[in-house]
C-alpha cells in the first residue's frame, strides 16, 4: 500500500498526468486506425522521449498500450473494422448492436466494460506483481532458462501458424539475438567488423520494420482508395438501458478474470482472451437467440478480457523482466534504453518507476473512459484519415525514429530488411511474433543457458533438478503434446461410437 | 513451371542465410558443456535452426500443403509493385541520408511515397513532403537535439 501512495506521488506530478493522458489519447487513436498497432506506435515514439525522465516515458508508453485496447472497439462497433487483432470478436455483437441502432449503448458497454475490468486487474497486479518479484529473487540460471524456454513453448503452440513455422521464426530470433557483445566475455562476436553491430541487434529497429515498414509495403499493395460506412452515434444515444446494463456485469466480471489469466500466459494473450470470453457467454448466456444479432454480453465480455490481459501481461514484465508478447517485449526495450533494469530488483532498485506506472494505470485508465465516449466522433474522423498520405508519414516517422535511438545508418538498414522481409514472411503466412520475442528473451536465455552449465559443471541435469524449472519443463512438454493427445483420445472416441453404432 | 511452396522458399532462404551464420559460429571458441564459450549458443543455435529448415522443406515435399487458391480466381488483391517501388526508394534512402542530409533525402522519401501511393498531384505531394519533412526536423533536431545529417545544406 505505501508502494501504491508513493506511485501515485509520482503518478500524479503534473508532467506524468500530462504523459499519461498523451499515451492514452495516442493509443486510442492507434487502436481506432487499423493497421498501426501499440508496437509500432511504441517503437515510433522511443526517439522522442529520450529527453523525458524514465519513469515519465514508461508512463506514456504503457497508456499507449491499454489505450489501444480502448480504441479498437470503436471502430469495431461503428465500422466493423477491428482496429486490432483483439476487437475481432467485438465486431460481431458491437456492430449488430449499432445497425440495430444500440450503437452508443454498445460503445459505453466496451468503454465501461474496459474501465471495469482494467481497474480489477490493477488491483490484482499491484498485489502480485511485488510478491512475485520477491520470490523470483530466489530465482537462479535454471530457473531463468527454464522461464524463457516455457515462454517461448507456449508462445509457439498458440501463435496459430503451426509449430514447425513458430519454432523456426523463434530460431531466427535467437540467432539474430547473439549478434554483437557475448554477455559473458564481452567480445564482439558476428559484427562483419562494423562498428554499428558491435552493440548487437537492437530491438527497435527490427520491431519498426516488422511492424511499420512491413505494414506501409502490405497497405501499399492493396486497394487505398476504399471508402468506410462508419454509423453515426448522438451523445444522448450512449447510455445502454437497464436490461442491457443487467446483461452486461457478469459478463464484465468473467471476462475481467478471464482476461488478466490469459494475460500471464505467452502469447497473443488479448486475442486469445476475447476468444476464450465470447465463447463462454454464448454458452452460458440465456439469452442465446441474440447472439450474432447484437448481444450486449458479446460486447462486454471480450472488451473487458481484453483490457484485463493488457494488465496482466504487466505482471511477468515487472516482477521477472521477462516479456511474453511483442508490446511487453518493446516496453522492456524502452525500460533498457532509459537505463530502468527490469526484473525482480526494479521494486527495490527503481520504486518510482515500478509503482509510478502501476499506478498511471490507475489514473490513465479514468482517463480513457472519460475520453472515450464524448470524444467518438473526432476518433471516426481520425479513421477517415486517407491511407495514403498516412503510410508514407509513418514511413517518415520510422526512418526519423530509428535514426534517433543511435544516430545509426545501420540501424536504419537492419528496419529496412527486417521491413522488407518482414513483408514477405506476412505474404508467407509466417507470424513474425515469436521471432520478435525470441530476439529480446535470447541473451538472457543464453546467459542463464551457459551459467547453468557452468555451475553443474556440464550437466543438463541441472534443469530437472530445481523443482521450479523441472514444473516448468514438465509442463511446457504437456502444452506441446496436448493437441496430439486431444486428436488421438478424439479419434479413439469417435471410432468406438462409430462402432457401437453399427 | 512448377511452383515452390511457400513454406519451402521462406526454409530455403533461411537454410542458406544460417549456413553463413553457421560458417562465422564454427570460428568462434566453441568451449565446452563444463566451460561454454561464446561460440557454444550459436553453434546448437544454428544447427538447430538447419534441421528445423530441413525439417520443414522434408515435410513439404513429403506431405505437401494444399495452399488455398486467393479469392478471385487466383489473382492477388493488390498490385505487388507499388511494395516493390516503395522498397526501391526506402533501399535508397540510407544511402542518400548522409552525404545528401535529412531534409533533401527525407523530402524526397516522403514525396515519392505519396507519389507511389497516389496522393494527389505531384505539387500536392511535394508540398505536405516539404511540411512533414520540416516538422520531423523542428521536432528531432532542434527540439530533442538529435544530430540529423545536414549533407548538402551544411
Amino acid at each position: 500500500m505505501e508502494g501504491l501512495l508513493q506511485g501515485f506521488a509520482v503518478a500524479l506530478t503534473p508532467i506524468n498526468l500530462f504523459f499519461a493522458f498523451l499515451g492514452a489519447l495516442l493509443g486510442t487513436i492507434v487502436g481506432v486506425l487499423p493497421g498501426i498497432g501499440p508496437i509500432g506506435a511504441m517503437a515510433l515514439l522511443l526517439g522522442a522521449t529520450y529527453s523525458l525522465p524514465p519513469a515519465t516515458a514508461l508512463i506514456m508508453f504503457a497508456g499507449i498500450y491499454y489505450g489501444s485496447m480502448y480504441g479498437g472497439s470503436t471502430t469495431s462497433i461503428l465500422v466493423n473494422i477491428p482496429g486490432e487483432p483483439s476487437s475481432v470478436v467485438t465486431c460481431l455483437e458491437g456492430n449488430q448492436m449499432a445497425r440495430r441502432g444500440r450503437g452508443g449503448a454498445a460503445l459505453f458497454i466496451a468503454a465501461a466494460g474496459s474501465f471495469v475490468a482494467g481497474s480489477l486487474a490493477l488491483v490484482v497486479l499491484s498485489w502480485l506483481a511485488p510478491l512475485l518479484a520477491e520470490a523470483a529473487l530466489k530465482f537462479g540460471p535454471p530457473e531463468y532458462f527454464a522461464i524463457s524456454v516455457f515462454g517461448l513453448l507456449v508462445l509457439s503452440q498458440l501463435s496459430g501458424q503451426g509449430l514447425l513455422k513458430s519454432f523456426l521464426m523463434v530460431g531466427v530470433g535467437l540467432l539474430l539475438s547473439t549478434v554483437g557483445m557475448d554477455v559473458i566475455s564481452g567480445q564482439p562476436r558476428f559484427d562483419f567488423g562494423t562498428i554499428g553491430l558491435k552493440q548487437g541487434v537492437d530491438f527497435v529497429p527490427i520491431a519498426m520494420g516488422l511492424f511499420g515498414v512491413a505494414e506501409v509495403l502490405e497497405v501499399a499493395k492493396e486497394s487505398l482508395d476504399e471508402r468506410k460506412d462508419v454509423i453515426r452515434v448522438k451523445l444522448s444515444q450512449l447510455l445502454p438501458n437497464k436490461a442491457e446494463t443487467k446483461r452486461s456485469v457478469g459478463p464484465t466480471l468473467r471476462g475481467s478474470v478471464i482476461g488478466f489469466l490469459t494475460g500471464l500466459i505467452p502469447g497473443p494473450a488479448a486475442v486469445i482472451s476475447t476468444f476464450l470470453s465470447y465463447t463462454l457467454e454464448r454458452k452460458i448466456s440465456r439469452h442465446q437467440q441474440d447472439f450474432g444479432r447484437g448481444a450486449p454480453e458479446g460486447v462486454a465480455g471480450p472488451e473487458s478480457a481484453n483490457n484485463a490481459s493488457a494488465v496482466g501481461a504487466f505482471v511477468p514484465l515487472l516482477s521477472l523482466g521477462i516479456p511474453f508478447a511483442p508490446p511487453t517485449a518493446l516496453l522492456l526495450s524502452a525500460m533498457m534504453i532509459h537505463g530502468v533494469t527490469p526484473g525482480p530488483m526494479l521494486i527495490k532498485e527503481r520504486p518510482d518507476v515500478f509503482w509510478g506506472v502501476i499506478s498511471s494505470m490507475y489514473i490513465g485508465n479514468f482517463m480513457l473512459l472519460v475520453l472515450n465516449l464524448p470524444l467518438v466522433g473526432i476518433f471516426l474522423h481520425v479513421l477517415r484519415t486517407p491511407k495514403n498520405l498516412l503510410m508514407p508519414l509513418i514511413l517518415l516517422l520510422c526512418v526519423v525514429g530509428v535514426f534517433a535511438v543511435n544516430n545509426s545508418v545501420v540501424d536504419l538498414w537492419i528496419m529496412l530488411v527486417s521491413g522488407i522481409g518482414g513483408y514477405f514472411l506476412r505474404k508467407m503466412d509466417f507470424s513474425v511474433a515469436p521471432l520478435v520475442l525470441a530476439l529480446v528473451i535470447g541473451p538472457m536465455m543464453e546467459n542463464a543457458l551457459r551459467q547453468s552449465l557452468m555451475l553443474s559443471l556440464g550437466s543438463f541435469d541441472i534443469f530437472f533438478t530445481q523443482p521450479l524449472s523441472r514444473a516448468l519443463f514438465l509442463l511446457a512438454g504437456l502444452i506441446l503434446v496436448s493437441p496430439f493427445l486431444w486428436r488421438l483420445t478424439r479419434q479413439f472416441f469417435i471410432k468406438r461410437r462409430n462402432e457401437n453404432a453399427r | 513451371m512448377t511452383r515452390v511452396p511457400k513454406n519451402t522458399l521462406v526454409a530455403s532462404g533461411i537454410g542458406a542465410a544460417t549456413i553463413l551464420y553457421l560458417y562465422e559460429a564454427f570460428q568462434l571458441p566453441f568451449g565446452a558443456a563444463r566451460m561454454p564459450d561464446m561460440g557454444f549458443v550459436p553453434v546448437l543455435g544454428g544447427l538447430l535452426v538447419l534441421g528445423l529448415c530441413a525439417l520443414m522443406i522434408g515435410k513439404e515435399w513429403i506431405f505437401p500443403d494444399k495452399e488455398k487458391p486467393k479469392e478471385g480466381g487466383g489473382k492477388e488483391a493488390g498490385s505487388s509493385r507499388r511494395p516493390m517501388l516503395i522498397s526501391l526508394v526506402l533501399v535508397s534512402y540510407p544511402l542518400l541520408l548522409v552525404p545528401v542530409g535529412f531534409i533533401p533525402s527525407t523530402t524526397g522519401l516522403v514525396f515519392f511515397c505519396l507519389w507511389i501511393m497516389r496522393f494527389r498531384g505531384w505539387f500536392g505531394s511535394l508540398v505536405i513532403a516539404l511540411v512533414a519533412t520540416g516538422l520531423a526536423h523542428l521536432l528531432f533536431a532542434v527540439l530533442l537535439h538529435v544530430p540529423l545529417p545536414k549533407g548538402i545544406l551544411d
